[in-house]
This record gives structure tokens, C-alpha cells and sequence, in this order.
């Protein structure tokens, strides 16, 4: 008797979850058919192309909520970690261009090609908008009694040639990229010392193993408010909000800026009419006071860009990139 | 014994193989740290000379066991049929993963296992075709893991 | 301010989604594949709508929880549920098998407890000086620390010390398929990008302990015969006696382990394999060591949660991850509008002993809900094992693909099950396989990062403290067990040779 009640319920159990299976699945049948009208009917996914918990992963979370309420449904986010991106990067331009699945493209899009961790562009998404920059930083131990100022950071290292070492986040990563760069526009060399991810190098920096790092602000907001790290100069054109008071290389007389971006992609062959809702859900989430606020306590900067302009941004960056890779050696034919 | 000289034999077949692809490694620089090759060929070089150990210690047995030895019992050449089907099975499935819905892939291979260990199929059919579903339902809606796309 | 923050803790709310993250915890721990990581990213989201207290009292329970839950499907099937408890399987399942399944599973609960209680007073007494400890390591600490892991290969190689080394260097040349963390030089990927990132060793793991341990028991039930026979469970608690000769070492790993916890990248599976192998050299009870001993694994128990104080040592004190899951909570403590960091202990000093108080209260909170619910965990030994097996199996294909979202992960688990299944047969051990898979990154790359930065000088090694003692250390774990062969040999020449 109890063995027949206990039956009777997994069954109905059983019988529950299989439609609400069938009833998703169906969905995203109907969905490929019935056109623009009504997209989006369904969950949508946000392909993440790190593994949870970076940067990354914070700002596709609040851009998949924001574009998500915009829109009216949830959207997921999926991660898809490796090879700098390469396999996130590369399941968006694989997936199924209906406008469900759309993926965060950094900065290391114009790179994969040139570094051969992938055979992809960024001509091989459809790439919907840029969300946001974030200045480089150099960065030195608080209380180094060497240098304490931008000036005297690059004098030392012309004195000491090759001496000076600068932690990065790995090789090939843009940190890294832009402390070549920045070697070149001072006229100095660094030993370069490549550590596992940003954190891991300023942890380094902190310890005094490397002598500075080149990094993001937001890796750096809580070492600098607790005087165990002090910023140098920032990279960007203006000086960055988070630290006002720290001067840019173009205020020092070095004429050198990089920037970390990053914006959102789908793949190829959107129908024009969806395609024209995710950009314009995108536009709304980055112009957000919400974003502009989650970004500020992080040290970035919302900056929409989107069509033309935003290629010619894309494309001034892979030509960059591109020399800089070819400079470190790495350029895969 | 003869298992143990096939997978060391194996092992020595990759671990050459490693070796001669590793010489093709950007390598250290002229102040002695090490480049990408340099690891790899050590380890290949300690693998391969272990392994001929193994091999002759494994050599060493067989001599003194040689009479009594039968390559396999009738009931071991069952249980390797049935890890074979268990095998080829998962095969079959980690193939059909993203082609079909995953909870029909998932019933049926439940249920070619479920012939295979030779449970009563008349109940475990319809537990494997609900907990399929169950499975699907829990990692797709709860964990946010695509199982199927 | 403290008493503050204990009433503010204790309001019934907090103790709620505490108690709710403590479950999903254990659900999402003790299930292969499924990462506390992961949990932290699947809830933090829903915790906005609470208030900080309440959703960080429910992701602290996931995090304590989880790691603990880790053990048990370690014990009860041999698989471990998270990287941290690989060590115990050795000793829990021993366990198992012998019939004492609810003493392994009440010894997993009250050690990781107690790991995770005396870590999280350490983090509240000592988190300044603990970090500034961490900092201290460098390429070369790391570099020592990785070779002193290492060196336990020869502790857990069973019956043949060859094969283990052997099977330790495999696993290390596995380590090194993927990109090269210095230049950057896809190694042995042949053009497969989901080898960049290199051997995914969750579902090295999952394949290894799960599917092919599946595997051997499916070939062996078809040539012993079947005799039906309920497994034992056995009483819970360890007895007073057992509880007192434990304390000294257990003190110790907790100790030890939450250090090892606050440095950045080095989390419970090195603690856990440090601990474990040096308490096998100080125990008297070393000869069952691997073979169920309730030592073993209580040590192994107590270092995996004792990483968490450390972890949250360093994310809090400096704003740097300590492990996987805190680079999760940093992002999540940021999202509830704090900015970890040294600032923290001044800006929200009420919110650190907060969280303090909850590391604390969720660990009594797993006391009570872990030995409530041994037995019942036991119990599932009772399924007939057929179901078992299955259960295993779907877990671990559906618990491999998790990891990343990818098949390219459960190929592996496969190729990993049916290897291990016939490595295991001709008795090559396999803890060594993952040790190195583990270490081997590590110790490569900080290696080479130590002499870029020496520009080549080896005597990185040496002029550094920390590394020099961790590697004298290693040398006296390699070479004694060969001086003590001999001195025995010496004295009992008839003794047949143990190398087999």
C-alpha cells in the first residue's frame, strides 16, 4: 500500500517537472519561427567568457540584469572559461543566431588571432556595443624609498636597465601588452614577470617580490586605501575619477594611454529587427545611473559605443595590439 | 603482470613522443631560466626509465608465476563485456550530447545500464525515464547548467 | 561592539538563510563536480533581496558547508565532491568499507568543524600578522611549498614506490599540457582550444574515483559471489579516548591549515595533502594511514575547513582573493556595497566581527544539521549497489560537464575512468596521478618565475627562510624513508624485499 502511494507520487512528480521541461523546450522551438515580434519570449543567455568571480563576471551579471529587466525576461549567465577567452568567445559565434544568446567580448577579442589561441576576429561576431573602459595603472609598493613619483620611477629604470621588474597578469595579457608599450614610449626595459591572473601579482607587489605592476583600478582601490600600494600615473587620456589626484603619462611627457575595454557580441546574422533591440537594451543598461554607479565603485567608466564608430575603435585596437604581440615575441603567423 | 607491461609500455610510447614534441618549445633564455621545453623533458626522461623498471620487475614475476597463470576466468571475460558495454554506451552518449534532448539521452542510456547490471526492468524504467527528468530539471533550472543547447 | 555583533547574528532571520545555506551547501558540495564556487555564483544574485547580514550568513554557510559536504561522498563512495577532500577518500573509504561508515561521516563533520571554528578565531585574533605572513610568499615559497607536497607522492604510493613516482611524474606532465604560464606557448594541445587551459583536473578526478571505481566494481561483482549483505553503519561520535589522542595533531593542521588557506592559490587540497602526510610521519598510528584510520582522516578533515579562516584572512586584511571562492565573495561583498580590503576593519568594523561571529556560528550550525543527518547519509549504503553504481555514474557525466559547460570535460572524466579502471587492476596507484596534476603547475611555474626574477640564480631557493626550511623539509621526506629501509635491513637482512 505505502510502496504504491510512494509510486504514485514520483510518478506525478515525474509528470510536473517533464512539462515544465517540455513547456521551456517548446519555447525556444517557437521562438526560431514566429520572428521579431515578440522577441524575446524565453530566458536568454549571457555567454561569461572567464570563470565566475572576476571582473568579467560582475559586469556581465549587472548588464545581463539590467538588459534583461529591459527586455523582460531573465538572462543567465554562462560561463565558458579558457584560453583567454577563446572558448567563450568562440561558443557565441558558434551559437544560434536567434538573439537568445549574446556573450562579453574584453579587450582580448582583437587578440586571440594574433596571439593563436583561436582563429577569431572580431569580424566573426556581431559585435553590439561597447559597455566600458577602465584605465591602466602602475603601481609600486607604498614606502618604496627608490621612487615616489612617475619621474623618478622612470629615471630609475633608465639607470637600471632590465632591473626593474613589473609584475603582469600573464603573459600575453593586456597588462602585459601595455607594459611593452609603456617601455617603448619611455625608452627603458622592465623584466617582465608573468604571475597567474592580476590578483596574484599584486599580491607579489604587496610582499615585495616585483617592484610594480601594471593593473586595473579596481584591482588596486583597497591597497591604495589602505597605504599598502601607491599609484604612480594612470593610463588613460583624462585622469581617472577613482584616483584624482594620481597624474596621467600624457601629464608626465610620456605620450602613452591604454585602456582596457569591453563590450557585448552576439553571432553572425542576427535578424535586423532583433539585432536593433539588443543594441538599443544594450545602449539603455550602459547609459543606466545603475551601471554608471557599479562602475564608478569599481574604478571604470560606462562608454557606449555602437556601428561605425565602434569599428573603427575595434579596428585601431587589433592594428595595437597586433604590434605590441608581434613586439613581446608572440605573434603566431 | 602482462597489464602492467602494456601500460608502461604506453606510458613509455607517450612519454617519447612528448619529449621529441617538447624540443619544439620556445626555450629558456641565455641567464639560465628555463624555457617551456625544459620541464617536460625532464619528466618524460624519469617516466621512460621508470617504466623500464616497472617492466622488467614486471618481466621478473611473470618467469616465476609462468605455469600457473590463465589469461581469464570465465567470470572476469563477463564483467569486462559488461564495462565494454558500460563504455561504448557512454561513448554513444557523450556523442549524441547537444543533438538530442538531453532527457531522452539520458533515459536510455539509463536503461541500456540498467539491462546491462540485469535489474528488474519492469520497475527501474519508469524510475530512470523520472529521474532523467529530475536530473535535467534540477541542473537546467536551479544550476543554470546548459545540459542541452 | 562584539556583544553587538553576536545579538545581531543571532536574530532568528540571519540563523534562517544560514541554516537554508548550510543545506544547499551540503547538497551542492557533496555532489562531484558541483563547486562551493559555483553555489556562491548561483545564490549571490538571489541574496539581494535580503539584507547583507542575512545573504552573507547564507553565503558563508554555503562556503563552510560545502567544503565540509565535499567528505562525505568521499567517504560513502569514493568520489571526492570537491578537490579539497581527495585526501579523504583514502582513509574515509577505507573506512566505509570496513563497516564504519557512521564514525567516518561523524568524524568528517566534528573535525571540519573544529578546523573551521579554531581558523575563524585565528581570523579574529591574528588576521593582520597572518597576512603579512602570507605576503611573504614569493615564486620561490611557492616554488618550495609546491616541491614539499611533491614529496608526499612516496607517503600515498602504496605498495610500490616506483610505480607512485611514476604515476606522480605523469600526472605532473599532464599538468603541463596547455598554455605555458610563462610565455604563453600552447604546449601539447595539438590546436584544441580546450586544451589551452590545460587538463581540467576536477574531472581528472570525477573520473578516476568515480567512474572508474564504478567500473572495478562492476567487473569484480561479476566474479565474486553476490552475497547480500546490509552494510554496516556503526555508531557516529568517536569516543572520548579516540577524541583526546586526536587533539594534539589535529591543533596543529588547524593551525598550519589556515596559514596555508591565507596564502593566495594555495587552498584545501594542498593543506589537506601537507597535513595528512606530515601527521603519517609523526603518528604512532602511521602503519594504518591509507587504510582507514580515524587519525588520517580527521586530520585531513580538520585542514580542509581550517583553509577557510585563512582565506577569508587575506580577502578581507588586503582585498586578494585566497582561494576560488573568496574571489566570489569579494565580488559579492562588493555587490552588497563594501570593498574588502584593509579599509574594511576600519570603515565597517560592526560588519567584520559580523562576519566573523557567522563563520563561527555556521560551523555549530553544521555540527548540529551533519550529525543529525549521518545516519541518514549512511544510509544510502543500503541502496542495492546497482543503484548506486548508476547514481555515480549520471553524476559523474552530468557533475563533469558543470564544471565548465563543456562535453570537452566529460570526455576527459571518460578517458580518466576507463584508464584508471585498468591502472587500478594492475595495482599503479592513483593519488599520485592528481597530486601531481595539482602541484605540478605550481611548481613549474614558480619555478621559472623565481629565476626570472633572480635572472637565473638559484639562490632564490636558499637565502629565503620560509623556502629554505620548507625544503629542507622535502629533502628529509625524500631521504628517510630510504635511510630507515636500511637501518631495518641491517637488522633483519631476511626480511623479504618490500618493493613489491
Amino acid at each position: 500500500m505505502k510502496k504504491r502511494v510512494v509510486q504514485v507520487l514520483v510518478a506525478a512528480i515525474g509528470v510536473a517537472m517533464l512539462s515544465t521541461a517540455c513547456v521551456s523546450n517548446s519555447g525556444s522551438k517557437g521562438s526560431a519561427d514566429s520572428g521579431t515580434t515578440d522577441f524575446p519570449n524565453q530566458q536568454m543567455n549571457m555567454i561569461v567568457q572567464s570563470s565566475a568571480g572576476g571582473l568579467s563576471d560582475q559586469i556581465s551579471r549587472e548588464i545581463a540584469d539590467l538588459m534583461g529587466k529591459d527586455l523582460g525576461q531573465t538572462m543567465v549567465c554562462q560561463y565558458k572559461p579558457g584560453g583567454s577567452g577563446a572558448v567563450g568567445m568562440s561558443y557565441v559565434q558558434a551559437s544560434n543566431p536567434d538573439g537568445y544568446t549574446i556573450g562579453h567580448t574584453p579587450v582580448e577579442m582583437v587578440m586571440l588571432k594574433n596571439l593563436g589561441y583561436a582563429d577569431l576576429t572580431s569580424d566573426d561576431l556581431d559585435c553590439l556595443g561597447r559597455a566600458y573602459t577602465t584605465v591602466g595603472a602602475l603601481v609600486i609598493k607604498a614606502g618604496d624609498d627608490r621612487f615616489s613619483t612617475i619621474e623618478e620611477f622612470i629615471q630609475y629604470a633608465k639607470d637600471h636597465p632590465g632591473e626593474v621588474k613589473i609584475g603582469n597578469a600573464g603573459t600575453g595579457s593586456i597588462w602585459h601588452l601595455g607594459a611593452i608599450g609603456l617601455e617603448n614610449a619611455a625608452g627603458v626595459t622592465f623584466n617582465h614577470v608573468p604571475f597567474d591572473g592580476s590578483s596574484k601579482s599584486i599580491a607579489a607587489l604587496m610582499g615585495g617580490h616585483v617592484d610594480a605592476c601594471v593593473a586595473a583600478p579596481i584591482e588596486l582601490i583597497s591597497g591604495v586605501d589602505g597605504k599598502e600600494l601607491t599609484v604612480l600615473a594612470t593610463m588613460g587620456d583624462e585622469r581617472a575619477e577613482v584616483f584624482s589626484d594620481v597624474p596621467t603619462l600624457k601629464e608626465s611627457g610620456i605620450d602613452y594611454t591604454l585602456i582596457h575595454w569591453g563590450g557585448f557580441a552576439a553571432p553572425k546574422g542576427l535578424d535586423e529587427a532583433v539585432r536593433d533591440k539588443l543594441v538599443d537594451s544594450l545602449e539603455k543598461a550602459v547609459n543606466s545611473d545603475d551601471f554608471a554607479s557599479f562602475l564608478a565603485e569599481r574604478g571604470m567608466e560606462p562608454a557606449f559605443l555602437t556601428g561605425d564608430e565602434y569599428e573603427t575603435f575595434i579596428s585601431g585596437q587589433t592594428d595595437l595590439y597586433k604590434n605590441l604581440i608581434d613586439e613581446a615575441g608572440l605573434l603566431s603567423k | 603482470m602482462i597489464g602492467e607491461i602494456v601500460i608502461s609500455g604506453i606510458a613509455m610510447i607517450i612519454s617519447a613522443l612528448a619529449f621529441v614534441n617538447s624540443f619544439s618549445f620556445p626555450g629558456g633564455t641565455s641567464d639560465g631560466v628555463p624555457g617551456a621545453g625544459f620541464f617536460p623533458q625532464v619528466l618524460c626522461v624519469v617516466i621512460f626509465v621508470l617504466n623500464i623498471l616497472v617492466i622488467i620487475k614486471a618481466i621478473q614475476k611473470l618467469r616465476k608465476t609462468e605455469n600457473q597463470r590463465k589469461p581469464f576466468t570465465n567470470e572476469q571475460k563477463q564483467g569486462l563485456i559488461k564495462i565494454a558495454i558500460v563504455i561504448v554506451a557512454t561513448i554513444v552518449m557523450i556523442v549524441l550530447w547537444g543533438t538530442i534532448h538531453f532527457v531522452v539521452i539520458c533515459a536510455v542510456y539509463l536503461c541500456i545500464i540498467g539491462v546491462v547490471l540485469r535489474l528488474d526492468l519492469k520497475k527501474y524504467i519508469p524510475g530512470a525515464v523520472v529521474a532523467s527528468i529530475a536530473i535535467y530539471f534540477i541542473f537546467q533550472n536551479l544550476l543554470n547548467v546548459m545540459l542541452n543547447n | 561592539m562584539i556583544i553587538q555583533a553576536i545579538t545581531a547574528v543571532l536574530s532568528p532571520d540571519v540563523l534562517l538563510f544560514m541554516t537554508i545555506g548550510v543545506v544547499v551547501g551540503a547538497l551542492i558540495g557533496a555532489l562531484p563536480g558541483l563547486s562551493v564556487v559555483m553555489a556562491i555564483s548561483i545564490l549571490t544574485p538571489i541574496t539581494f533581496s535580503l539584507e547583507p547580514a542575512q545573504g552573507l550568513a547564507m553565503l558563508i554557510g554555503v562556503y563552510n558547508s560545502g567544503v565540509w559536504a565535499g567528505g562525505i561522498s568521499a567517504i560513502l563512495v569514493n568520489t571526492p565532491g570537491t578537490p579539497a577532500s581527495i585526501m579523504t577518500t583514502l582513509d574515509g573509504y577505507a573506512m566505509t568499507k570496513r563497516g564504519q561508515a557512521g564514525l567516518a561521516l561523524g568524524i568528517n563533520t566534528i573535525y571540519s568543524v573544529i578546523g573551521g571554528i579554531i581558523s575563524s578565531i585565528i581570523l579574529m585574533i591574528a588576521a593582520f600578522p597572518i597576512a603579512k605572513f602570507a605576503l611573504k610568499f614569493g615564486p620561490a615559497e611557492y616554488f618550495a611549498l609546491a616541491l614539499f607536497g611533491l614529496s608526499m607522492i612516496i607517503g600515498i604510493s602504496e605498495k610500490s614506490i616506483i610505480k607512485g613516482i611514476m604515476m606522480g611524474c605523469f600526472g605532473f606532465l599532464l599538468a603541463t599540457v596547455g598554455l605555458d604560464s610563462m610565455y604563453a606557448y600552447p604546449r601539447f594541445t595539438m590546436g584544441n582550444m580546450d586544451l589551452l587551459q590545460g587538463i581540467p583536473y576536477v574531472a581528472v578526478m570525477i573520473g578516476l574515483f568515480g567512474f572508474g571505481e564504478v567500473l572495478t566494481q562492476i567487473f569484480d561483482s561479476s566474479s565474486v559471489l553476490e552475497k547480500k549483505e546490509k552494510t554496516k553503519i556503526g555508531r557516529i561520535l568517536p569516543t572520548w579516548k579516540q577524541f583526546r589522542t586526536f587533539a594534539p595533531i589535529t591543533f596543529i593542521c588547524a593551525l598550519f591549515s589556515t596559514v596555508i588557506g591565507a596564502i593566495p592559490g594555495a587552498g584545501g587540497d594542498i593543506a589537506s595533502i601537507i597535513c595528512w602526510d606530515q601527521a603519517k610521519k609523526v603518528s604512532k598510528d602511521k602503519e594504518n594511514y591509507g587504510k582507514g584510520s580515524e587519525e588520517g582522516l580527521a586530520v585531513t578533515c580538520v585542514s580542509n575547513n581550517g583553509i577557510i579562516g585563512g582565506a577569508m584572512t587575506t580577502m578581507m586584511t588586503l582585498g586578494i582573493p585566497g582561494d576560488a571562492v573568496t574571489a566570489v565573495l569579494i565580488g559579492s561583498l562588493m555587490m552588497y556595497g563594501l570593498q574588502p580590503g584593509p579599509m574594511m576593519f576600519v570603515d565597517d568594523r560592526p560588519f567584520v566581527y559580523k562576519i566573523m561571529i557567522m563563520m563561527i556560528i555556521a560551523n555549530i550550525v553544521i555540527l548540529v544539521f551533519g550529525l543529525a543527518t549521518a545516519k541518514a547519509s549512511a544510509m544510502l549504503l543500503n541502496f542495492k549497489k546497482e543503484y548506486i553504481w548508476i547514481a555515480i555514474m549520471i553524476l559523474s557525466l552530468v557533475g563533469s560537464y558543470a564544471i565548465n559547460n563543456s562535453v570537452f570535460d566529460v570526455i576527459i572524466m571518460l578517458i580518466c575512468g576507463v584508464v584508471g579502471f585498468f591502472l587500478k587492476r594492475c595495482d599503479f596507484p592513483l593519488p599520485p596521478l592528481i597530486l601531481g596534476l595539482i602541484l605540478g603547475s605550481m611548481a613549474e611555474s614558480n619555478l621559472r618565475r623565481a629565476l626570472a626574477l633572480s635572472s637565473g640564480s638559484f639562490g632564490v631557493f636558499f637565502t629565503s627562510p620560509i623556502s629554505l626550511v620548507l625544503i629542507v623539509f622535502t629533502c628529509a621526506a625524500l631521504i628517510g624513508p630510504f635511510i630507515m629501509r636500511i637501518v631495518k635491513k641491517g637488522k633483519k637482512s631476511e626480511v623479504a624485499h618490500e618493493g613489491e
